[in-house]
């Protein structure tokens, strides 16, 4: 027989104990995962905004709550238009609105039609709207699709009707399923005047990037610029508490998860103390008696991670078709959130051996064959 | 036998439990190499103990042990001398009852270079020295007392140890079984093997080249015996001559010796 098997049996011989563990652990890497992957989601679809512009770099408000949350000024705009390196920057306002059950975060963007082509922007039916028009809108191709619209009808949004004047292509699934407004409108009907929300910067005449990126946040302090994914918390704080609260409830569940490791540890402990004795007698030492006590619980965790990742997969799909968060979450399964999955299980394991460990290690032999 | 060191040597070894249980109280004691010993006396005398300090699954309050001519302290590692220089054999309840047999014999064997495959190996053959073959995919709870106990000596056997320590292993045996792991006593000590027997059976203890008699916490009694006779609730023992069985032990070297 091998140590492994050894394991093996002793787990096998308390079947409803070690099934329970594994599924405690498989619970809590289940949470934590969960969380992970869809919060992963809302922070990819909250970046995909920012990709919707193909920029070389996006201009925001510093530390603003939330990205759609970022306000950007006529002189602002200017500023950043001015600043040494920047050949093109399409300011932009962007909101979310909810159209119906299916689509409860319809994306509206508000842009000049002269920055279109800078912008990405194809016209694929109709025509541009008007610069100054008020109820002209285009939709992206998947949101007329989605909902039904083509070029001449009218489309129900931010409290007013508009008239369907062209579809566009972005390229970007997430452009694609939005809308556009003309500037002025969408400002006027969400009362900000001369307001945008974010400022792509294209075409940084040669420079690198970073050297313009610099060079703007030094000329506007108030404002932050964003080339990667992961620099985005500078502009969404949101997505940073959402992150804390990721790692918190990871730490909870590592807690909670290493009670009940622990529990079980010390409970085989007790019960199979005469048998740990036994093995010292035989010649095993101290460590390597713990070692078979440590495996089994390792083992459990490792099977709960896995079973755990499973479940999240399944929990993770079963929200997303929930009708109220249809549409709102995007699991974003990374190895990220296997790792984190290990992470959690393993950490529960090694917090809660920690202390039946020591109290087996310290067991001396003759205590535990004398042990009933 | 007089060049090699006594198997064991103990100097005033006294053992107290936490209330002032002096269990033992100032033990001398000398076991010499291929001796058979057999250590008798009454209920809570200390012979457990005793046992407990020599197999070093115990530690001494007082006086000291040596093993093969060095003391137990100066073993660089305990775990080794417990795996290798004794194999120790309970009363009872020593077999873990969820792994097979074979693998219950293996267990000693963990962790001493042997492959899976060698140990297997070896647990079957120690297995068939105490006829206990058949059973080695059994769980202990599927074979009798006696037959548990011929494991359990098989398994102290198992990295072939100077020493066989044990502790009543026909205690709780019914006389056929009795007879059968005496047997296996014999031929251990008929191959030359140190062995150690707390026993209250006198057909075990006369199996002995030396019986000891205990009585609270000392020995008050060391008595050579002679083999063969076998005299039942003789006390006397003053005829007895010092064992000579040396001769006819090196005919076997089966048992064990592997
Ligand atoms: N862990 C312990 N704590 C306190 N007292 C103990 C402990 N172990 C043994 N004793 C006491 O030490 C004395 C000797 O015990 P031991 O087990 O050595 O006796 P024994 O000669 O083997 O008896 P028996 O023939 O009944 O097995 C007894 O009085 C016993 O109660
Ligand atoms: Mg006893």
């Amino acid at each position: 027989m091998t140590f492994f098997g050894l394991v093996v049996r002793n787990l096998w011989a308390k079947p409803v104990r070690s099934i329970g563990l594994a599924l405690a652990v498989a619970f809590a890497v289940m949470a934590v995962v969960t969380l992970a992957v869809t919060s992963s989601g809302l922070e990819e679809s909250a970046a995909a905004i920012i990709s919707v512009g193909k920029a070389d770099l996006t201009v925001v408000q510093k530390g603003a709550a939330d990205i759609l949350s970022s306000t950007i000024d006529k002189n602002e705009l200017t500023s950043v238009r001015s600043t040494r390196g920047v050949a093109n920057a399409v300011g932009v306002l962007v909101e979310i609105e909810r159209i119906n059950a299916a689509n409860p975060a319809f994306i509206e963007i508000g842009i000049e039609p002269s920055d279109m082509a800078a912008f990405g922007v194809t016209l694929v039916a109709g025509r541009t709207y008007g610069a100054t028009a008020a109820h002209e809108v285009m939709l992206g191709w998947r949101a007329a699709a989605n909902l039904g619209l083509h070029v001449g009808s009218t489309f129900k949004a931010n409290g007013t009707t508009n008239t369907v004047t062209g579809l566009f292509s972005t390229g970007n699934a997430f452009g694609d399923a939005g809308a556009m407004f003309p500037l002025p409108a969408i400002q006027g009907y969400n009362r900000v005047p001369g307001i945008v929300t974010l400022v792509f910067v294209k075409d940084v005449a040669g420079e690198k990037a970073a050297a313009v990126a610099r060079r703007i946040e030094y000329r506007l302090p108030e404002l932050t610029t964003i080339r990667t994914a992961s620099q985005f918390g500078r502009a969404d704080r949101t997505l940073v508490y959402l992150q804390a609260a990721v790692n918190g409830s990871t730490v909870l569940a590592i807690l909670i998860g290493a009670v009940i490791v622990g529990n079980t540890m010390l409970l085989s402990l007790f019960e199979r103390t005469r048998e740990f004795g036994l093995l010292r007698a035989v010649g095993w030492t101290r460590w390597r008696t713990v070692s078979l006590l440590a495996s089994e619980s390792l083992i459990l965790a490792v099977g709960g991670a896995g079973l755990g990742v499973g479940l999240s997969f399944m929990v993770a799909t079963l929200l997303t078709h929930l009708p109220v968060l249809a549409g709102l979450l995007t699991p974003n399964f990374t190895a990220d959130a296997f790792a984190r999955a290990l992470f959690t299980a393993l950490g529960m394991t090694v917090v809660g051996a920690l202390y039946p460990t020591i109290r087996a290690a310290v067991l001396p032999p003759i205590k535990a064959i004398q042990y009933e | 036998m007089s060049e090699s060191p006594p198997a064991f040597e103990t100097h005033g070894l006294t053992r107290t439990f936490p209330g002032h249980v002096e269990a033992l109280r100032g033990v001398d004691l000398a076991v010499a190499s291929g001796q058979t010993v057999a250590i008798t006396g009454p209920s809570g005398c200390g012979k457990s103990t005793l046992l407990h300090l020599l197999a070093a699954i115990d530690v001494p309050t007082g006086g000291s042990i040596s093993a093969a001519g060095r003391p137990l302290g100066e073993w660089p590692d305990l775990s080794e001398y417990r795996r290798s220089y004794v194999g120790l054999v309970f009363q009872f309840h020593d077999l873990i009852p969820r792994i097979p047999v074979s693998a219950n014999v293996e267990l000693p064997m963990f962790w001493t270079g042997r492959s899976p495959r060698a140990r297997r190996e070896r647990a079957r053959e120690l297995l068939e020295l105490v006829d206990m073959g058949f059973a080695a995919h059994r769980l202990p709870t599927e074979i009798s007392g006696g037959e548990r106990q011929r494991v359990a000596i098989a398994r102290a056997l198992a990295n072939d140890p100077a020493v066989l320590l044990a502790d009543e292993p026909t205690g709780s045996l019914d006389s056929a079984s009795t007879e059968r792991v005496i047997d296996l006593f014999r031929a251990l000590r008929d191959e030359g093997r140190t062995i150690v027997i707390v026993t209250h059976a006198v057909e075990v203890a006369a199996v002995a080249d030396v019986v000891v008699r205990m009585r609270d916490g000392v020995v008050v009694e060391a008595d050579p015996q002679a083999r063969p006779p076998v005299v039942l609730g003789n006390a006397d023992g003053l005829d007895r001559q010092a064992p000579d069985g040396r001769a006819h032990r090196a005919r076997q070297g089966r048992l064990g010796r592997g």
